[in-house]
């Protein structure tokens, strides 16, 4: 019942004005722009699958899962820090790790929802309801919340490591998560979006690589050329996120977090 | 109920508390010092959000850090004014008391009555945001007290209150410490403390500079002038008396004023023994009596100064 009610007000806290007008904006990002550029496509040239798949990866998964995975997977931990409220927290006789458990869960409730509703306005902006199916937005639903958890293990653990995790997670995303996939040879193999990509299991019809760069969104989409098999992945995936997540509990249980302008 | 022995806290380079002993039991004590003294340091080792560095720290016979059986019997006043100010002082205790333990029907009466104790039930339904600061402060005092603690500490706990709320959050202080219950209470405002206890801890530079009551601090001080004060209707006379008892050190008449004497005196004690045998005496008339150097400021100040040591 405790940890409910903590769920609760952890959920509420998410929102606060400035982190709604942030997921508002990513949440509704994506499907604007499929309403646009259907309104704006040529009659004929309009083919739903591709504007999709150039919507949903370079904007859902790259931008909206990881910026609004760094905002609450960082926040669990600093914003108790930066607020002072967490000198409240930890002096209760509640196991720590509850109580990073329930901050955690909401952020990771919040962040999948986010980014499965985007997905699903987005479809809804491309497709006809009777060919909504085609859009395969299933796959792409249960990576992003295989995303959140992953992403939120990773910036939870920056959170109850490191000050100014902030930061640090918006140079993970913008800076590793975005250069090391590019980078030749294996290296795609060290980033978490290449195993979101395989997971998601997205079917490209235009290869950009291929046919010149017609349109160049669609390389976001697609899964690097590495042989990854699916079930690998998602081991993967899910080994870095248990990983991740058991660190950030140990370690939130076991350090002190002080403020620093409070030490005397 | 609280043990220190040797117990210091570094921050990085910077020493937060320095070597510090001593032994916190039931009724009230005061910690003093000025900012910047390691008090806050020190509760934040009681209240298990530090270890200490070097030295043994214990509470209720236990390692207090994230130790949830401490914290169960602790209470904690913080002296940040951070709140979650989107919650209403009720939500707030409420989830106080959800994070104690408490459920269902015992959590709301947990919650009621602190609430009430502290003279909230009126205005705990609107959002902490919009509370003043004695109403914040009120509502931080009810979480400490919602789950009746052996030990409850409040890192200055009067700071913004009303007169009405400093005397009622005192009256609180003043029965839990009455009940037996280890009180430890914060404060840089001494006349605040000296209508509290007479039980202080005395720190500066994270160094404990003396401990116990009041009038054993003051003794510590007796190997040093006291100044005391008359003012009287024959003052060269009564000077020229008091010159000769053993325990003044020197006498001074004000040019300004000139029935006043100003008295220094290393034993006070022996020195208010014999003035009242002068004075009558001599028949002398005594307009006023001060011994500004008998208040707990002066005794803080002078140790702080280091003239005591």
């Amino acid at each position: 019942m405790s940890d409910l009610l903590l769920l609760a007000n952890a959920l509420r806290d998410t929102f606060r004005p400035r982190r709604l007008i942030i997921a508002l904006i990513l949440l509704l990002l994506p499907p604007v722009l499929a309403v646009g550029w259907r309104l704006l496509s040529p009659r004929g040239a309009f083919v739903p699958g591709d504007v999709y798949d150039s919507l949903v990866s370079p904007f859902v998964f790259s931008v909206s899962l990881t910026i609004l995975s760094v905002v609450y997977g960082t926040g669990v931990v600093s914003q108790e820090i930066e607020g002072k409220t967490i000198v409240y927290l930890l002096t209760r006789p509640f196991p720590r790790w509850r109580i990073l458990l329930a901050k955690f869960t909401a952020a990771f409730l919040t962040v999948g929802t986010v980014t499965t509703v985007s997905v699903l306005l987005v479809g809804l902006a491309l497709y006809e309801p009777s060919r909504l199916a085609e859009a395969g937005m299933e796959a792409d639903i249960v990576a992003l919340w295989m995303g959140a958890l992953t992403y939120g293990g990773v910036f939870l653990l920056l959170g109850t490591a490191l000050p100014r995790p902030l930061t640090y997670g918006l140079m993970f995303v913008f800076g590793w998560e975005t250069v090391v996939p590019k980078l030749p040879g294996e290296f795609a193999r060290v980033s978490i979006m290449t195993y979101l990509k395989v997971i998601s299991a997205r079917e490209i019809t235009e290869n950009p690589a291929q046919s010149g760069g017609g349109n160049p969104l669609l390389a976001f989409a697609q899964a690097p050329n590495l042989e990854i098999p699916v079930p690998d992945a998602w081991r993967i995936l899910i080994a870095v996120a248990v990983v991740t997540l058991i660190a950030a509990h140990v370690l939130f249980s076991v350090r002190e977090y002080i403020p620093r302008d409070d030490s005397e | 109920m609280i043990v220190l022995e040797h117990a210091s806290r570094w921050y990085g380079q910077v020493i937060g508390l320095n070597d510090v002993t001593c032994r916190i039991g039931p009724g009230l004590t005061a910690l003093l010092g000025p900012n910047g003294a390691g008090k806050s340091t020190l509760l934040k080792l009681i209240t298990g959000q530090l270890r200490p560095t070097t030295g043994k720290l214990e509470v209720l016979n236990e390692r207090p850090f994230a130790n949830p059986k401490v914290l169960a019997r602790l209470g904690y006043c913080p002296e940040i004014d951070n709140f979650y100010e989107e919650m209403t002082g009720r939500e707030f205790v409420t989830q106080m008391a959800a994070l104690s333990g408490f459920r269902g029907q015992e959590r709301k009466t947990r919650t009621d009555g602190a609430i009430e104790r502290v003279g909230m039930a009126d205005r705990c339904d609107r959002k902490i945001a919009g509370y003043s600061k004695g109403m914040r402060q009120r509502i931080k005092v009810a979480q400490a007290i919602l789950h009746e603690p052996s030990i409850l500490v409040l890192d200055e706990p009067l700071n913004g209150l009303d007169p009405i709320g400093r005397q009622e959050i005192t009256d609180l202080m003043l029965s839990y410490a009455a009940e037996g219950r280890c009180v430890l209470i914060s404060s840089h405002i001494l006349y605040e403390v000296e209508q509290l206890t007479r039980t202080i801890l005395l720190m500066q530079r994270g160094r404990l500079l003396a401990q116990g009551a009041v009038s054993a601090i003051r003794d510590l001080m007796d190997r040093y002038p006291h100044r005391i004060t008359i003012e009287t209707d024959r003052a060269r006379e009564i000077a020229t008396e008091l010159m000769a008892l053993p325990s003044v050190l020197g006498v001074r008449l004000d040019k300004h004023e000139p029935g006043r004497v100003e008295v220094e005196t290393a034993e006070p004690d022996r020195f208010y023994n014999d003035l009242p045998g002068i004075v009558l005496a001599g028949g002398y008339t005594v307009g006023r009596f001060e011994a500004p150097d008998n208040n707990l400021e002066t005794v803080m100040r002078r140790l702080l100064d280091g003239k005591a040591e």
